[in-house]
């Protein structure tokens, strides 16, 4: 049912004028022809006038009628409605929109589709109620206008939850009985936790009369992040979606808490898939700093799984036996340990004091494994606390010794022999034994063997029928190098050397590390991992919007109890998000794997519900296209009546008319190539520049100005300055000019900001400009063309100014100075004030003042260029206020210390202090 | 018929208008007046007046107190002392410099105030040429001088439009004047300046110009017509309607004006598509002509 429809329907009434318009058009008569005509007052004016009739052409009058029509069409708002129209009921309107994850991905069009529709009941004037049904029955208001309810539409956004539609249905009941709805639209979104039949066979109940559409997306629902798992080596990310469909492809990516990219896979839904699992296989420090995991561009908060500090970087405790081996800390056990668990843990050395101590102070950081150094038998106690930890999940490594060796200690994976075994040394036959394998049962399985670990010494376990069972490394002669044992959720590990390198090179190999990372990697997190808070309440941390972006925590939403986080469900008041503080905190996500996730079952719906789509295209407006027209066909109109009336009879005004034509439709963008060979015109001598103002009086004194001023300086001076060119600030490159003159005009335009940005980058590079207000007033007077002056500095990085102070360089950089003239010889020469102004010293020790860098602006209102400008013959153009004698000598003089000072800046002031150093040296 | 103020910027511009047309007028006006100069004598013959004019021998029965005894006592013969005729008719122009005739159509050689000042300029030279005096209205005294036209058309730069509603003041009786004019200004005004003159026994001389637009009325369909004296608009729908009633009330406008002259005055229409020199050929005649009549 696609078509154009009219706002204003009515308005089209005005076709009927068409004749009427028609008429006018043939009886108006044309536009008199303008004579003077002095005896105006012999004409006498006959009984009967006649008027002239119209002589225009029959295309003029179509060409009319047709603009009028358009105008008549365009009033009446005639709109485009590319589909299928959905409001077709009488009454109230109820649209029930559901705002869950899954309506995110489609939003926007699920957006415009209510609103449309919102609009098409407000043109009728149809009262709305607009339910979102993730919202709760709490927010259901009571009947509004279409215009308040596309206002609220409009501040609504999808949460990150399935709506919980169940609790809704009793609330419409109520208010459908008080206001019967005369008409039900629904725009159920793809993804239901099994509450949308129920949900959508009350609405059809709700009233007997009003008809019920749903308007469905054919959009399927975002896949979603079911769970999240971790082996020893990777990372499983499960997949689902509620249907299987056609197939899905897309990236699943990890990311850490600061939303770096830690990884990304693609994954494919084949076409009869429910669920995919991805693997990604991660290095477990890069695993640790999952925070987490998203579908990719999934725009849904159900595309993406938070990780919480379970999966932070494990905490590793080493005991130390003694502290004697502090005395040599580069070759203590603690220290190889250290070096090797760096990369993937997070290591706290507890020891210095007795070994139940600094085992209970181990085990209170919490952490995921406690490697031992070789220590001796533990006492009771420390066996208690042992088991304990292992129960939990810790891993507990211990390492070989002399201690050990001597101890009959039990705790160990396998019952060890009294005493030690030496291989190789002086006094035996055998030889260092090399590394002989990894078994297949342990996590060892898969290293790579290296050829280059022997082991010299060891202890030996006592064989046993499970002894096989618990190794997990062996040397190549057999006897166990690493045994193991499962103690409750934990592990108990043993490596049969010493940590150091005293019995062998293995805690200097790389095998050690990636042995210890597997070890580590078993320590249970969840286990071991810091309380958040016991039994308090958890509040919300960083929550998901609808899209699975972060948003803040919004009014209504509460804190979640620790012990209940793991199963609590995301609902309206627990969102899913991040729970807890900066410093420990728990993920709620919005899936789990016991929830359901289905697509909605509106199969035992009633047959007269009416099933639509979405409004995928916005209904096109054809009135401004309309009045467009109109106006372009009276344009035309105009130029046709021009012709008619013999305007165009002249042709220069005929190609007046075409030119200023082409140039309003053909206002070619100013394009401004680069201009390589200016610039090398620039670089080929040293030049002063000028920046043109578009006076076109006031550029050509600038350049005569400078012109003069350097052939002034060649003469006077070793400088010989190439001709000046003139400068465009907005375009040209300005570094390769020494000095830059600007004499401002206020009647010029004002330069953009980009310019000043480009001139305060020149300043900041070591230029100089030199602004010139050409008045005679002081800048920091009020005239108009320093207020430009000002208006135009505004915008950039000025440094503190002063009138140029007795001492300075300028004053004394070529001739001696006492003021700046110019054209008139009024206003002092501003400069760059010394940023030490609390120690400015006048006295005359320092006759100069040590400024180092060159003022990067100086201003005048002397009309500098104005006293130096002279034609080709050599006459000046201008003369000067008031005239005193040698006034023109002294401008040139100005300009070429002004030149000097900004060509060898403080040069000059220490050029001073020659005659003082040469007089030291005992000339 | 009021001129531009002098100090407004608008008066100001018309006064340079008028000085820098004038330059090229007078050139003309002297080759008009040079043509026209050879078909007319003027009045330089001896008669009573003050200023000397020639000897001439002694005719017996003249009357002895003619002989001018300082001549006569030079030689044998006896001389009569003759004096140039003195005229007492002093020529004033009147040049109609309103906005209604600064007009010029298509069908015209040159506007009509060019016509005008062409007519004005050239009687100056042949008048001051020969001898007479001619004063401008508006000015206070006539000239005398031999460079009359140059004279008249510096004052004419520097008066710029002036209204005639009165005779000058230094008009004394029987003193020639001509009126140079579309004569399309208010009718009560000339009534009165008329019989001003007429008590003051002159002779008037009345030049209408006027653009062949005015005298044939060549519009057709539908017209604007605009006033350029004060702005007025008429709007004619169908204006070759208009043609006969305008070119009888332009007839009945013109009898009226003829009708208002004095015996011995003259009235000549000058068109400005026609050449000057035509016109003031039967200008020069009716100046010439003998004092007749009543006056």
């Amino acid at each position: 049912m696609s078509g154009l429809s009219f706002a204003a329907p009515l308005a089209l009434l005005g076709l009927l004028a068409l004749p009427a318009i028609w008429w006018l058009l043939k009886a108006t008569p044309p536009r008199p022809v303008t004579r003077l005509f002095p005896p105006l007052a012999l004409i006498v004016r006959p009984k009967h006038d006649e008027e002239t009739p119209i002589r225009t052409p029959w295309w003029l009058i179509a060409l009319r009628l047709l603009i009028a029509s358009l105008i008549v069409l365009a009033v009446a708002g005639p709109i485009l409605q590319p589909s299928e129209r959905i409001v077709r009921g009488e009454g109230p309107l109820w649209l029930v929109m559901d705002n869950g994850a899954s309506a995110a991905p489609d939003w926007s069009e699920r957006r415009a589709t209510a609103a449309a529709i919102l609009t098409e009941a407000g043109d009728a004037g149809r009262p709305v109620l607009l339910v979102a049904t993730a919202d709760g029955p709490d927010s259901i208001g009571a009947q509004t206008t279409a215009a308040e309810a596309v206002r609220r539409l409009n501040a609504l956004s999808p949460r990150a939850i399935l709506p919980d539609r169940a609790s809704l249905l009793p609330a419409l009941a109520r208010l459908a009985a008080a206001t019967p709805p005369g008409e039900v639209i629904a725009l159920p979104e793809p993804g239901d936790n099994g509450t949308a039949p129920d949900f959508f066979s009350g609405l059809t109940r709700l009233s007997p009369t009003a008809p019920v559409t749903l308007a469905i997306s054919g959009r399927p629902a975002p896949v979603a992040i079911d769970s999240v798992e971790q082996d020893g080596a990777a990372v499983t990310i499960h997949l689902r979606r509620p249907v299987a469909g056609a197939s899905a492809e897309g990236n699943l990516r990890l990311l850490d808490r600061k939303g770096r990219l830690l990884d990304e896979r693609p994954f494919t839904l084949a076409t009869n898939d429910v669920r995919t699992d991805v693997r990604f296989e991660l290095p477990l420090e890069i695993r640790n700093d999952i925070a987490r995991a998203e579908v990719t561009n999934g725009n849904s908060a159900l595309g993406v799984h938070l990780l919480d500090d379970r999966w932070r970087r494990r905490s590793v405790a080493i005991v130390t036996a003694t502290s004697s081996d502090a005395a040599r800390p580069l070759i203590a056990p603690e220290y190889f340990l250290e070096k090797a668990l760096a990369p993937f843990a997070e290591v706290t050395v507890s020891g210095q004091g007795a070994l139940s101590d600094a085992f209970k102070a181990a085990i209170d950081t919490r952490p995921a494994a406690i490697l031992v150094a070789d220590a001796g038998r533990f006492s009771a106690g420390e066996a208690a606390l042992a088991r304990a930890f292992m129960e939990k999940g810790g891993v507990l490594v211990r390492f070989a010794g002399p201690r050990l060796a001597a101890s009959d200690e039990t705790q160990v994976p396998t019952p060890l022999r009294r005493g030690d075994r030496a291989l190789g040394g002086s006094l035996s036959w055998s030889k260092p034994q090399a590394l002989g394998g990894f078994s297949e049962n342990g996590p060892y399985a898969g290293l790579a063997v290296p050829g280059d670990v022997t082991v010299n010494r060891q202890v030996l376990a006592e064989p046993g029928v499970d002894l096989a069972d618990r190794t997990w490394a062996s040397l190549s002669d057999g006897t166990p190098l690493v045994t193991a044992a499962r103690t409750g959720a934990g592990w108990l590990v043993l490596f049969h050397v010493t940590a150091d390198t005293r019995w062998s090179n293995l805690p200097i190999s790389g095998t050690f590390v990636e042995m210890l990372r597997r070890t580590v990697a078993l320590g249970s997190a969840a286990g071991s991992a810091r309380d958040v808070g016991g039994n308090a309440v958890l509040p919300p941390l960083s929550l998901l919007d609808g899209y699975g972006r972060p948003a803040a925590p919004t009014a209504g939403v509460t804190g979640i109890r620790e012990p209940d986080i793991a199963t609590a469900k995301p609902s309206r008041s627990t969102p899913p998000g991040l729970y807890g503080s900066d410093d420990g905190f728990r993920a709620l996500n919005p899936l789990k794997p016991d929830m359901a996730y289905l697509p909605p079952d509106l199969s035992n719906l009633p047959g007269s519900v009416r099933r639509t789509g979405l409004v995928t295209e916005a209904a096109i407006e054809l009135s401004p296209f309309g009045f467009g027209l109109a106006f372009l066909l009276l344009l035309a109109d105009g130029l046709a009546v021009t012709a008619l009336a013999g305007g165009f009879r002249r042709r220069r005004s005929a190609a007046a008319i075409l030119m200023i034509g082409l140039a309003l439709l053909l206002t070619p963008p100013v394009a401004r190539a680069a201009d390589d060979a200016r610039l090398l015109e620039a670089l080929s001598a040293t030049r002063l520049a000028y920046v043109e103002t578009g006076v076109a009086e006031i550029d050509e004194t600038s350049r005569a100005g400078l012109s003069t001023l350097s052939r002034f300086i060649a003469n006077h001076s070793s400088l010989e300055p190439g001709e000046p060119m003139a400068v465009d600030p907005e375009h040209d490159e300005l570094s390769v000019f020494p000095l830059i003159y600007w004499p401002i005009d206020a009647a010029a335009p004002m330069p953009s900001a980009a310019a000043m940005a480009r001139i305060e980058a020149f300043m900041k590079d070591g230029g100089t400009v030199l602004f010139d207000s050409r008045d005679d007033a002081d800048f920091s007077a009020a005239s108009p063309n320093t207020a430009r002056l000002r208006d135009m500095l505004a915008t950039i990085d000025v440094p503190p100014l002063e009138p140029v102070p007795s001492n300075h360089v300028l004053t004394k950089s070529f001739y001696l100075l006492g003021a700046f003239v110019g054209r008139t010889e009024g206003s002092p020469l501003w400069v760059e004030a010394p940023d030490d102004n609390g120690s400015e010293d006048t006295s005359e020790a320092r006759p100069v003042r040590a400024g180092d860098g060159v003022s990067p602006l100086l201003i005048t209102g002397n009309d500098l260029a104005g006293a130096w400008a002279a034609d080709e013959s050599g006459a000046f153009r201008h003369p000067l206020v008031p005239g005193s004698p040698r006034q023109r000598e002294f401008a040139f003089r100005a300009g070429l210390n002004i030149v000097m000072y900004v060509l060898t800046g403080s040069y000059k002031a220490d050029q001073v202090h020659v005659p003082a150093l040469l007089e030291r040296l005992g000339e | 018929m009021a001129g531009h103020d002098a100090l407004t910027p608008e008066g100001v511009a018309a006064a340079r208008g008028l000085a820098a047309a004038l330059p090229d007028l007078l050139v003309e006006a002297r080759q008009v007046a040079g043509t026209v100069a050879a078909g007319w004598h003027g009045r330089r013959r001896a008669g009573p007046g003050e200023d000397f004019w020639q000897f001439r021998p002694f005719l017996s029965g003249e009357s002895m107190r003619g002989i001018d005894w300082r001549r006569s006592a030079r030689d044998e013969t006896l001389y009569v002392r003759e004096r140039e005729r003195e005229n007492a008719h002093t020529v004033w122009l009147w040049v109609d410099l309103s906005a209604s005739m600064d007009f010029r159509s298509e069908l015209a050689l040159k506007s009509k105030q060019n016509l005008a000042l062409i007519f004005a300029l050239a009687l100056a030279e042949l008048l001051s040429r020969a001898g007479e005096r001619v004063g401008l209205v508006g000015d206070a005294e006539p000239t005398a001088r031999r460079d009359g036209a140059e004279v008249i058309a510096m004052k004419l730069a520097r008066l710029g439009a002036v209204e005639a509603s009165r005779a000058p003041i230094a008009m004394r009786r029987r003193d020639d004047a001509v009126f140079i004019s579309d004569f399309l200004g208010p009718p009560a005004e000339r009534e009165s300046l008329f019989a001003d003159l007429a008590t003051l026994e002159s002779r008037v001389h009345l030049v209408e110009i006027a653009d062949p637009v005015e005298e044939t009325f060549p519009f057709a369909g539908r017209v604007d017509f605009i006033d350029p004296e004060n702005g007025a608009r008429l709007t004619a729908g169908r204006a070759e309607t208009w043609h006969d009633t305008y070119l009888a009330s332009r007839t009945e406008h013109r009898a009226r004006l003829i009708s208002a002259c004095r015996a011995g005055w003259s009235h000549t229409l000058a068109r400005t598509d026609r050449p000057a020199t035509e016109t003031l050929i039967g200008l020069c005649g009716q100046l010439s002509a003998p004092e007749g009549g009543g006056a």
